[in-house]
């Protein structure tokens, strides 16, 4: 099993469209840290215009933390698209090259083949999460260094001391990839039905895209089947910025989470069981 | 002889369309198979369904006398398959898909064994080129190394020449040749050039409309005895009533007022041609022919 998820890897990490992601991020956290370079201040200042009327700030407001907290705000909704691009193409890719056909004439089940691509898929995602760490937080603290983080909410703001902050981090990171286990399922099971990987990408695209908006919309029709869908709860790693951190809250969006996992490899692995292939 | 792949009974239907109905077959160690048919007359569906591929409506398959069905594919390990084209993973090396393939074969096969296939089909050198840079001969050859990669005992090669020069058929069936003689490789190898499974199999069998209508030796199908004689005419409208009476009329296939077609031994050739002349037939030509080919063609001929 280790070796034949080694060979998926190395599959997919010796494809140009993979790195495609890995640039994208860094892109965006590199462009944002630039604006922040020349801008931030007029931008927090714009930000802040409500409390800082009532309160005093003193020392580096503009630094690695609350920029790194910029950009995961502005990228952790789009990952789960730059992750559609290896799961959506995990089966239907390999149907569309015609090497399927030629896996399956191998002496693995279909289940040990959707859990490999699943395998495969969540390293792929933990390692885009690991460079999103290291572009949008450790080279935030390198450009801005570190400081007392204000997280700015609606209504509110809480204010989190440099020494308090790291830990976070890095439970946000692994919240963030529990989240993303979810997406890499949901487009590997599109990608089941699938005959070329374009469908099953742009499919978990639109999903996402459609029931993040639902997730965020304030209608009471909504409301109601907001506690259900997965989207409503990818946000979750915001949580580990409160004070008190909402543990129960946070756990309760995990096990959703995982649930749609469980579910989604579930269906993927019954449906391929029975699927002729014909390409 | 030891069966090495025995199916039976099997069947699939996609919706409305038939495409294999209870076909049964043996093929035993040291065979070379020859699956013929037209366009659509099931190879393909069978070969996928002997493969694990597309799945049976009903009937069984056993390799080595084990059983293969879906919780159960370990009988491929002793199996090795080109399905149709030669599609890999373009964008890697073909050793890179050598190693591929042969981790997906779940037995240790080390590198020296890569290289040996390499030099069997022809490609050493090429091994580190990327697949995208071969020619279509070249990607057939390393779809033949995979086939090959964990030393397999059965080969099902379905359409092995697909899209290849002569140059490339002649290589790949005296490869074919060699694999079976040298290698002792048995062999199941569907195409549709019927010249090229004439020269390379032991024993055919041939599927039309999904049903198989001939299985056998080749040696016995191509029978010296049964040579296919078209008798061409000038045109002779009563021909038909004309020849009922005939006593080799219970060997004409095919007749129509300009030509007649039998199978006979050749030897008959010059009694039926003085019959015809003697009752006032004018013959324009006589063809004997006998191979796989015309067999094929006039068993399958609507």
């Amino acid at each position: 099993m280790i070796k034949l998820l080694y060979i998926e890897l190395y599959k997919i990490f010796r494809r140009p469209r993979t790195y495609i992601s890995f640039g994208m991020v860094a892109a965006i956290a590199l462009l944002i840290q630039f604006a922040m370079t020349s801008g931030g201040k007029d931008f927090l200042a714009f930000g802040m215009q409500g409390i800082s009327e009532q309160f005093t700030f003193e020392g580096k407001i503009l630094n690695g933390y609350l920029v790194a907290y910029i950009i995961l705000q502005s990228l952790l909704i789009h990952i789960p698209l730059l992750i559609a691009l290896v799961g959506g193409d995990a089966l239907a890719g390999e149907a569309n090259m015609g090497t399927l056909r030629l896996v399956l004439t191998r002496p693995i089940s279909r289940a040990q083949l959707v859990l490999i691509k699943f395998c495969a898929g969540i390293i792929y995602a933990l390692a885009l999460i690991i460079w999103l760490a290291v572009v949008a937080l450790f080279m935030s603290l390198l450009f801005f260094g570190a400081g007392d983080m204000i997280n700015m909410k609606s209504d509110t703001f809480i204010l989190l001391l440099k020494d308090d902050i790291m830990w976070r981090y890095f439970l946000a990171f692994g919240f963030a990839a529990v989240a993303m286990t979810t997406i890499v399922s949901l487009s590997i099971f599109l990608s089941a039905f699938a005959e070329n990987a374009i469908g099953p990408i742009m499919t978990t695209m639109a999903i996402v895209v459609v029931l993040t908006i639902l997730s965020n919309l304030e209608l009471p029709l909504f409301n109601l089947v907001k506690p259900y869908l997965f989207t409503t709860h990818m946000i979750g790693w915001k949580g580990f910025f409160d004070d008190p951190v909402p543990y129960k809250a946070i756990g309760r969006s995990a096990l959703v989470l995982f649930s749609y996992t469980v579910g989604f490899l579930v269906l993927t692995i019954t449906y391929f069981n029975k699927k002729d292939i014909k390409s | 002889m030891e069966p090495i792949l025995q199916a039976s009974g099997l069947s699939k239907t996609f919706k409305t369309h038939k495409a294999v109905q209870d076909i049964d077959f043996t093929i035993e160690r040291g065979q070379v198979y020859g699956l013929l048919g037209q366009n659509g007359a099931g190879k393909s569906t069978l070969i996928r369904m002997l493969l694990g591929l597309i799945f049976p409506d009903c009937g069984t398959i056993r390799y080595f006398g084990e059983e293969f069905h879906t919780r159960n594919r370990q009988p491929l390990r002793h199996v090795g398959a080109i399905i149709e084209r030669p599609d890999m993973y373009n964008y890697l090396s073909g050793l890179d898909n050598l190693k591929i393939f042969a981790a997906l074969s779940r037995q240790a096969i080390p590198i020296k064994r890569m290289y040996e296939v390499l030099e069997i089909v022809g490609l050493s050198g090429r091994e580190k080129d990327k697949v995208k840079a071969y020619s279509l001969g070249m990607k057939q050859r390393l779809g033949l190394a995979i086939a090959l990669i964990h030393n397999p005992e059965l080969l099902i090669l379905d359409e092995p020449t697909n899209g290849m020069d002569p140059q490339g058929i002649s290589d790949m069936r005296e490869l074919i040749l060699r694999l079976s003689r040298e290698e002792k490789k048995t062999i199941l190898l569907s195409s549709h050039l019927l010249h090229e499974v004439e020269q390379i199999a032991t024993h055919t069998l041939i599927l039309h409309k999904g049903r198989k209508i001939k299985e056998g030796c080749v040696k016995d199908i191509i029978n010296p005895d049964e040579n296919i004689v078209e008798i061409d005419l000038l045109p002779y409208p009563a021909l038909v009533d004309d020849i009922r009476q005939a006593p080799w009329f219970g060997h004409v296939t095919h007749c129509t007022p300009t030509k007649i077609t039998l199978t006979i031994h050749k030897d008959h050739i010059p009694d039926i041609n003085n019959h015809l002349v003697a009752m006032g037939v004018r013959v324009t030509g006589i063809n004997a022919k006998n191979s796989l080919e015309h067999y094929f063609l006039n068993l399958t001929n609507d």
